[in-house]
C-alpha cells in the first residue's frame, strides 16, 4: 500500500513516495521508486486488527475499521530502525502481537523482516578488507552460515565447482567485478556455463562493485539471469547495509 | 578412464568445420567437439568430465564471444582443480604471436603450447598441418585414444 508523506531514499537520493506491506506482526516500509527498504515497526494490537482484516480490502494508511477510527499508525519520522537480527526482532510486544495475529488468523504468523539465514555464502573479492567488510556485514545480521571467501575468479571457480560436485551449492553469491585474474563478469559467466553443465539451477549472483551498471552491464545480468548489482559507493555505508538486505530480499527472499 | 573428446573454441567456425572433417578420417583419433564461445567450451568440458571421458586436449582461440580466450583458460584450469582432474593440454592456436601477456598466460595455465595461426595459407593446407600438431601433441601424451 501507498503510504503518505515521503521519505529520503539514499539509493534515489531524494525524498519519496513509500510503499508499505503489511506483513504479520510488522509494517515494512520501502521506496516506492526503487523498492529499497527503509523501515521496520513492530505492529500494536490495532495494527494487529487491521492486519487481519478480509482478504482483499483495501488498506489506507488512514482510515476506519469496522466503526472504529484509527489514527494512521506509521508515519515515515516513527520508523524505527530494523533490528539487526531475527532474535533480538523478538521483544515481548512482537511476540504478544503475533501471538495475537496468529489467533485471529488461526495460521501460522512469521514476522516479516525475519532472517533467513542461508547456509552458504561465497565472497569473490580482490581486497581482504572489502572481504571482511562484506563477511561481518552477512554474518552479523545473521545472513549466513557460512561465508567462503575467495580473492580471485580461478580461485572462485575451483571452490564453486567442488562445492557443486559435493552437493553443496552455495545460495548466494557475492561478486566483485573489477579483479586482477578474472573480470567478474567472466567470473559469473564461467559460473553459468557450469552451472548448466552440471545440471544445476542458476545460484543468485550478487554484483557489489564500485563499477557504474551501466547499459551493457545491465545487459549482462539480463543474460547471466538471477543477478542483481549493488554499487560500493552507492548511499551512506550505516543504510548500506540495509540496501544489500533489501536487494537481498528480492534475489533469494532473506527475508520472509 | 576413457579419454574424452578433443574440445576446440576458435572464431572460425570455418577452419573448425574443416579439422573436425580432417580428424574424423584419421584412425583412433578421438572426436573434435567445436564450441562458439569461451563459455561453451567450458561446459563441454565439465559435462565430457562428468560422462567419464575427460579431454586430453582443449584448443582456444584468444578472441572469443562471452568468455575470451584468456578467462576460459583460467576457467578451464580452475574447474580441472575442482573436478580433482588432470590438467588437459592447451593449444592456443591464435592468430596473434606470442606476446608477453600470451607468454605469461601460457606460463601461468601450465601445460600449455601456442600456435601462431598461419596467414595467406589456403585451408585445406592450414587444417593438415594443424592435424598434424595435434596428432603430434596427443602422441606426446601418450596415444592417441
Amino acid at each position: 500500500m501507498r503510504l503518505e508523506g515521503t521519505r529520503y531514499c539514499p539509493s534515489c537520493g531524494q525524498d519519496v513516495p513509500l510503499d508499505a506491506d503489511l506483513q504479520g506482526a510488522y509494517l515494512l516500509t520501502s521506496c516506492a521508486l526503487c523498492g529499497l527498504g527503509l523501515g521496520l515497526k513492530v505492529a500494536t494490537s490495532s495494527e494487529v486488527e487491521l492486519a487481519s482484516r478480509p482478504k482483499g480490502a483495501a488498506v489506507q494508511a488512514r482510515m476506519t475499521p469496522a466503526g472504529a477510527p484509527v489514527q494512521a499508525w506509521v508515519t515515515p519520522g516513527s520508523l524505527a530502525p530494523p533490528p539487526a537480527t531475527a532474535e533480538s526482532m523478538l521483544s515481548t510486544q512482537s511476540m504478544q502481537a503475533i501471538q495475537i495475529l496468529a489467533q485471529t488468523t488461526g495460521q501460522e504468523v512469521v514476522p516479516a523482516g525475519a532472517v533467513r539465514q542461508m547456509r552458504s555464502v561465497f565472497v569473490v573479492e580482490d581486497s581482504a578488507f572489502l572481504r571482511q567488510v562484506t563477511r561481518d556485514l552477512l554474518t552479523s545480521r545473521s545472513l549466513a552460515k557460512e561465508v567462503v571467501e575467495c580473492d580471485d575468479g580461478p580461485a572462485f571457480i575451483e571452490a564453486f565447482v567442488r562445492a557443486l560436485a559435493a552437493g553443496q551449492k552455495p545460495e548466494l553469491v557475492v561478486l566483485d567485478v573489477r579483479m586482477p585474474e578474472m573480470d567478474g563478469r567472466d567470473v559469473a559467466r564461467a559460473m553459468r556455463a557450469v552451472e548448466e553443465a552440471m545440471g544445476v539451477k542458476r545460484t543468485p549472483i550478487l554484483f557489489f562493485s564500485g563499477v557504474l551498471c551501466d547499459e551493457p552491464f545491465k545487459a549482462a545480468l539480463e543474460a547471466l539471469g538471477n543477478a542483481k548489482y549493488i554499487r560500493k559507493t552507492d548511499g551512506d555505508p550505516s543504510v548500506l547495509g540495509e540496501r544489500i538486505v533489501a536487494v537481498l530480499e528480492r534475489l533469494v527472499g532473506v527475508k520472509r | 578412464m576413457p579419454h574424452g573428446p578433443i574440445l576446440i573454441a576458435h572464431a572460425d567456425g570455418g577452419l573448425v568445420e574443416a579439422l573436425g572433417a580432417s580428424l574424423r578420417d584419421q584412425p583412433a583419433m578421438p572426436p573434435l567437439v567445436g564450441a562458439g564461445d569461451g563459455a561453451t567450451l567450458l561446459a563441454e568440458y565439465v559435462r565430457a568430465h562428468r560422462a567419464g571421458t575427460p579431454p586430453r586436449l582443449v584448443i582456444v582461440d584468444l578472441a572469443l564471444p562471452r568468455l575470451d580466450g584468456r578467462a576460459t583458460a583460467l576457467s578451464l584450469r580452475a574447474a580441472e582443480r575442482g573436478l580433482a582432474s588432470p590438467p588437459a593440454a592447451l593449444l592456443f592456436y591464435t592468430a596473434e604471436a606470442a606476446t608477453d601477456d600470451l607468454k605469461a598466460l601460457l606460463s601461468r595455465c601450465g601445460r600449455a603450447v601456442h600456435l601462431q595461426r598461419p596467414t595467406a595459407l589456403p585451408l585445406a593446407e592450414e587444417v593438415r598441418r594443424l592435424a598434424v600438431a595435434i596428432e603430434k601433441l596427443l602422441a606426446q601424451l601418450g596415444g592417441r585414444a
